[in-house]
C-alpha cells in the first residue's frame, strides 16, 4: 500500500514537472521591437543579389488566376505576372494605401465622360524567356485575349469587367476600353489581383495554367514542388531598370506555426507571415530587438443576421445586438488588439470611416440593447442559434463564443452552432440557412465589393436577405462618381445610413497582425493587396 | 499448397472488403453537405445557374450517382482512380507522391522502435523489479503518456533556441538527395518511435516474464543452457507473437495518425492529403486514399498473419 501510495507522488510530481516545461505564453508587449515603418528608410544603398526565404502555411491548388481566389495562387502569381495598372508600394505608403500607379501600362487616359479608358502599354515590357513566348514583346493582343478569357469563364472576376462594351486596339501597344456607361471603380478593379495580364498564348491553350505561370513580372516562375516549394529567378529583362534587386524567391510550405518560428529564428526564413499573439509575445521576448510589420488584417469578423426571419427583419433588434457586443474587449482579448471596423474595411484607408466615428457609431451599452429589446417586443429576450465555422481557424470561434455569451446578458439565449467549413460557405450562408453567423468577409479592395456586394439587394454577397431601396439607389449612384473626393463623401454616406439604419452585418472588429522580418531585410514594405507587389524593391543586407 | 490458398482466400476476402468500404465513403462523401462547384466559385456570386450547371458538367458531377459510382469503379480496377477537382492532376500521382513520404517515416519509426524498445525490454525483464527495471518502466509510462506532437515541438523549439538549427525545410526525397532527406527524416522518426517503443517495451517486458515462468523454460535451465541461449533462443521466440501483432497494430496506427507530426516537420505525406480533400470535397482523392489505406491495413495485417506461422510453425495453415 505505501509502496503503491509513494508511485502515485512520484507519477504526480512527473505531471507536474511536464506541465510546467510546456511554458506559458503572453500577449506582446506592445512597446517593443522594430516596426519596419517609414523610420527604417535610409537603408543606404539596394546591394544587388541573394534569395528570399518565405514560408506559407499551405499551397495553392492550382495557379490560374482565374479560377481560385486563393491567396496562396495570387502571391504566387503577383510575382510572375504583371497588370495593366497596380498599386504603389514603398517607405512612403501605408499597407492600407492603395494609390493606383503604372504597371504594364506606362499610362492611361480616361474621356471626360468616364466611358473610354485608354491604357498606352510600355514598349520594353517583355514576357519572360520561355516557350512558348520566348522573351517576346507585351502588345496589345495579351490584354485583349486575357480579358475575353476573364468574361468567358465562370467565377470571381467576371462582374469586374461586366461594364465593359467592346475592346479596341487602335495600335499594338494601346488598348482602347469602352464601358456601357460611368463606372468609378473600374480602374480599382483593373488594379485588382484577378486582372493579372496573360500571354496569348496561354489563353489559346499553350500553356497549361493550371499548372505553370509564364509573365512579364520581376520573376521568373523555375518550379512549382507541389506542398514543397515554389522557386523563382529574376527576371532579367524586367521592365523597371535595375529591378529586381534580389536574385531569387522562394517559398515553402511549412504548416505548423512553431515550426515556422524555429525556422524564423535559425534564419532559415527572412519572414514567418502571420503569428498568433501568443507566438508573436514569445519571440518578442526572446529578442526585444526584433524587426517585425504591424498592420491591420484586411478583413473583419462580422456578425450577420438572416434578415428574412424574424426577429431579425426588425432593425431594433439588429441594433440591440450590435450594442450587446463589447467590441473592442472581445478583439483586445481573442486577437491581441485591433479596432472596431466599419462596413468598408478600415484596410482601404480613405475610403472607410474614422476610428473615432466607427467606435462612436457603434458603442457598448447594453442598457440602451435592453431598451431597444423591449421596444422591439422582446422584453424577455428570445431562443436563437449562432453559427460559426472553424474553417477561418480557432480565433474566429471564440470570437463566435464571446458574442453568444455577450448576448445572454441582454437575455437573447443563443446556442453556438459550428459548422464545417463547407458546409457553411456553400450551404448555410448563401442560402440564408441561420439565424446568426460570425464570420470572415473576403479581402474585398473596392469600396463598392464592400457596400454594393454586401448590402444592395441584387449584391452578389448579399447572402443576409437586405433589401432597402434607398440604399439600393444610393449604392448605385456612388458606381457613377467619377470624382474621387465626391465618391469618397458618397461611400461614407452610405456606410453612415448602413450602421444607422440596416446595422447588417455588424462589421464587429479587425485585428492587429505582425509579422517578424529578419533586420537585413531592407525595402520590404508590404501592401494589403495581393501578390507580394512589394517584393520588386527588396534587397538583402547580408554578407 | 495449402499457404496459397490461404493466401487466395485472403485476398479475396480482403477484395469484398475494399468493395464494401470504397461504396460507403463514395455514398457518405455524397450525402454530407458542402457542394464542391461552390466551394470553386466561392464568393463569385454573380456566376449564372448556366455556368454553374456548365462546370458541375466539366467535372462529371452532373451524371447520376450510380453512374459516377460504377465508371468510377471500373476505372478503378484499371488502375485509373480519377483526377483531382481542384488540382486536375491524377489522384494515382499526388498518392504516389505522398505515400512514399508516410511509408518512409512510418519504416523508420518503426526500426527505431524496435532497435530501442526490444532490447530495453528484455533488459526490463531480465533485472525485473530492480532499479533498471523501474527507470524503464518509468520511461516507458512517460512516452506512453506524452503526446508525440507536444514533444515534437518541444524538440523543434529546443534545437532552435539552444543550438541554433532545425531540420533543413522543403522536403528532399532520399533519392534526390540522402543525407537532406535523412536529416528531415530522423527527427520525426524518432518522436514517432519514442512513443511506439514505450508499448513495445511494456508489452516485451511482460510476454517474456510470461513465458519465463513457463515450465519449458525451467527444464532448459535445468539441462544447464547459458541464461543468454535461455532467452533469446527460447523466451523471446515464444514471446514474439504477442510483440508482432503490436508491432503490426501500430504500423496501421502509422499511417493513419502522422498527420500531425508531418505537419510540424513540414512533410506532405498522404495524413494531410486526406484531411484536406474531405474538407475540399474533392470526392476522387477521398476515395482513392481510403481506397490505399484500406489495401495497406489488410496488407499489414496479412504479413502479421504470414509472421505468426514463421514464428510458430504450430499456427501455419494446415
Amino acid at each position: 500500500m505505501l509502496k503503491q501510495s509513494k508511485w502515485l507522488i512520484f507519477l504526480v510530481m512527473l505531471t507536474l514537472v511536464l506541465t510546467a516545461c510546456s511554458g506559458k505564453t503572453d500577449a506582446p508587449a506592445a512597446d517593443n521591437g522594430k516596426k519596419t515603418d517609414t523610420e527604417s528608410k535610409d537603408d543606404g544603398a539596394p546591394k544587388p543579389g541573394g534569395v528570399v526565404q518565405i514560408l506559407n502555411p499551405a499551397d495553392p491548388d492550382m495557379l490560374d488566376p482565374h479560377k481560385t481566389s486563393s491567396i496562396y495562387t495570387h502571391n504566387i502569381l503577383g510575382l510572375v505576372y504583371s497588370k495593366l495598372v497596380t498599386y504603389e508600394t514603398g517607405p512612403d505608403v501605408e499597407y492600407s494605401e492603395y494609390n493606383i500607379v503604372p504597371d504594364l501600362a506606362k499610362e492611361w487616359k480616361i474621356s471626360d465622360d468616364g466611358k473610354v479608358y485608354t491604357f498606352y502599354l510600355r514598349e520594353n515590357a517583355k514576357w519572360h524567356n520561355v516557350a512558348p513566348v520566348n522573351g517576346r514583346n507585351v502588345d496589345a493582343g495579351d490584354v485583349v485575349a486575357t480579358f475575353e478569357r476573364i468574361k468567358t469563364l465562370p467565377g470571381h472576376q467576371a462582374y469586374m469587367l461586366d461594364q465593359i462594351d467592346k475592346v479596341e486596339t487602335p495600335d499594338d501597344l494601346t488598348v482602347e476600353i469602352h464601358l456601357k456607361a460611368p463606372f468609378a471603380p473600374f480602374l480599382s478593379y483593373m488594379a485588382n489581383h484577378f486582372m493579372w495580364i496573360l500571354p496569348k498564348e496561354a489563353v489559346e491553350g499553350k500553356i497549361d495554367l493550371e499548372n505553370t505561370a509564364v509573365g512579364t513580372g520581376p520573376f521568373v516562375l523555375d518550379k512549382w514542388e507541389r506542398n514543397v516549394e515554389t522557386v523563382f529567378t529574376k527576371h532579367e529583362d524586367y521592365f523597371l531598370e535595375g529591378l529586381p534587386y534580389l536574385d531569387g524567391v522562394n517559398f515553402k510550405v511549412v504548416p505548423d506555426e512553431d515550426t515556422r518560428l524555429a525556422a524564423f529564428r535559425t534564419q532559415r526564413a527572412d519572414t514567418t507571415g502571420l503569428l498568433s499573439p501568443q507566438q508573436f509575445g514569445n519571440l518578442i521576448k526572446s529578442d526585444p530587438n526584433l524587426q517585425y510589420t504591424e498592420t491591420l488584417f484586411p478583413t473583419q469578423n462580422q456578425v450577420y443576421m438572416n434578415a428574412t426571419r424574424k426577429p431579425f427583419d426588425n432593425v431594433k433588434v439588429r441594433k440591440a445586438i450590435s450594442l450587446a457586443i463589447d467590441k473592442q474587449n472581445a478583439v483586445d482579448q481573442i486577437f491581441g488588439g485591433g479596432e472596431i471596423s466599419g462596413p468598408v474595411n478600415p484596410s482601404l484607408g480613405k475610403w472607410a470611416l474614422t476610428k473615432e466615428e466607427r467606435e462612436s457609431m457603434q458603442p457598448y451599452d447594453v442598457e440602451e440593447a435592453k431598451k431597444l429589446l423591449a421596444e422591439a417586443g422582446y422584453p424577455d429576450g428570445f431562443d436563437t442559434k449562432v453559427m460559426v465555422t472553424d474553417g477561418y481557424g480557432e480565433a474566429t470561434v471564440r470570437m463566435a463564443q464571446w458574442i453568444v455569451e455577450d448576448l445572454r446578458s441582454i437575455g437573447i439565449n443563443a446556442e453556438l452552432e459550428v459548422v464545417e467549413y463547407a458546409t457553411y460557405f456553400t450551404q448555410k450562408w448563401p442560402k440564408l440557412d441561420y439565424d446568426i453567423g460570425v464570420g470572415f468577409q473576403s479581402y474585398l479592395q473596392e469600396p463598392d465589393e464592400w457596400l454594393y456586394g454586401q448590402l444592395h439587394s441584387k449584391g452578389a454577397k448579399n447572402w443576409y436577405g437586405i433589401n432597402d431601396p434607398e440604399l439600393d439607389k444610393m449604392l448605385e449612384e456612388q458606381r457613377t462618381i467619377l470624382d474621387e473626393a465626391e465618391r469618397i463623401k458618397k461611400v461614407r454616406d452610405i456606410q453612415i445610413y448602413a450602421l444607422e439604419n440596416v446595422v447588417n452585418p455588424i462589421p464587429i472588429t479587425t485585428h492587429i497582425t505582425r509579422s517578424p522580418v529578419q533586420a537585413y531585410l531592407k525595402n520590404w514594405h508590404t501592401h494589403a493587396s495581393y501578390g507580394n507587389i512589394h517584393m520588386k524593391d527588396v534587397w538583402l543586407d547580408k554578407k | 499448397m495449402s499457404l496459397l490458398k490461404y493466401l487466395g482466400q485472403r485476398l479475396v476476402y480482403g477484395f469484398i472488403v475494399l468493395v464494401i468500404m470504397i461504396s460507403f465513403v463514395f455514398i457518405v462523401m455524397r450525402l454530407v453537405p458542402g457542394d464542391v462547384v461552390a466551394l470553386q466559385l466561392a464568393g463569385a456570386g454573380a456566376v449564372s445557374e448556366e455556368q454553374i450547371s456548365q462546370m458541375r458538367a466539366e467535372l462529371g458531377l452532373d451524371l447520376p450517382v450510380w453512374t459516377q459510382f460504377v465508371d468510377w469503379m471500373k476505372n478503378a480496377v484499371t488502375g485509373d482512380l480519377g483526377n483531382s477537382l481542384w488540382s486536375k492532376l491524377p489522384v494515382t500521382e499526388m498518392i504516389g507522391e505522398r505515400i512514399m513520404i508516410t511509408l518512409q517515416l512510418a519504416f523508420m519509426a518503426i526500426v527505431l522502435a524496435i532497435i530501442i524498445a526490444i532490447p530495453a525490454g528484455i533488459y526490463s525483464a531480465m533485472k525485473r523489479n530492480t532499479w533498471i527495471d523501474n527507470t524503464i518502466r518509468v520511461i516507458a509510462i512517460g512516452g506512453l503518456s506524452i503526446p508525440n506532437f507536444w514533444f515534437a515541438l518541444l524538440l523543434i523549439i529546443f534545437l532552435s533556441l539552444t543550438f541554433n538549427w532545425i531540420p533543413p525545410l522543403g522536403y528532399q526525397s532520399f533519392l534526390t538527395n540522402p543525407i537532406v532527406n535523412l536529416q528531415q527524416m530522423f527527427l520525426p522518426a524518432l518522436v514517432l518511435a519514442l512513443s511506439l517503443s514505450a508499448s513495445i517495451v511494456r508489452m516485451t517486458r511482460s510476454s517474456l516474464l510470461e513465458v519465463l515462468h513457463a515450465d519449458f523454460i525451467r527444464t532448459i535451465r535445468a539441462k544447464g543452457a547459458k541464461e543468454k541461449i535461455v532467452i533469446i533462443k527460447h523466451a523471446l521466440r515464444n514471446s514474439l507473437i504477442s510483440i508482432v501483432t503490436l508491432i503490426g497494430l501500430q504500423i496501421g496506427f502509422l499511417l493513419g495518425g502522422t498527420v500531425i507530426i508531418e505537419s510540424i516537420f513540414s512533410l506532405p505525406g498522404i495524413g494531410s492529403l486526406i484531411f484536406e480533400s474531405v474538407t475540399k470535397r474533392d470526392y476522387p482523392v477521398v476515395q482513392a486514399t481510403v481506397l490505399v489505406y484500406g489495401a495497406l491495413f489488410m496488407l499489414v495485417n496479412l504479413i502479421v498473419d504470414m509472421a505468426y506461422g514463421w514464428i510458430d510453425p504450430r499456427m501455419r495453415p494446415s
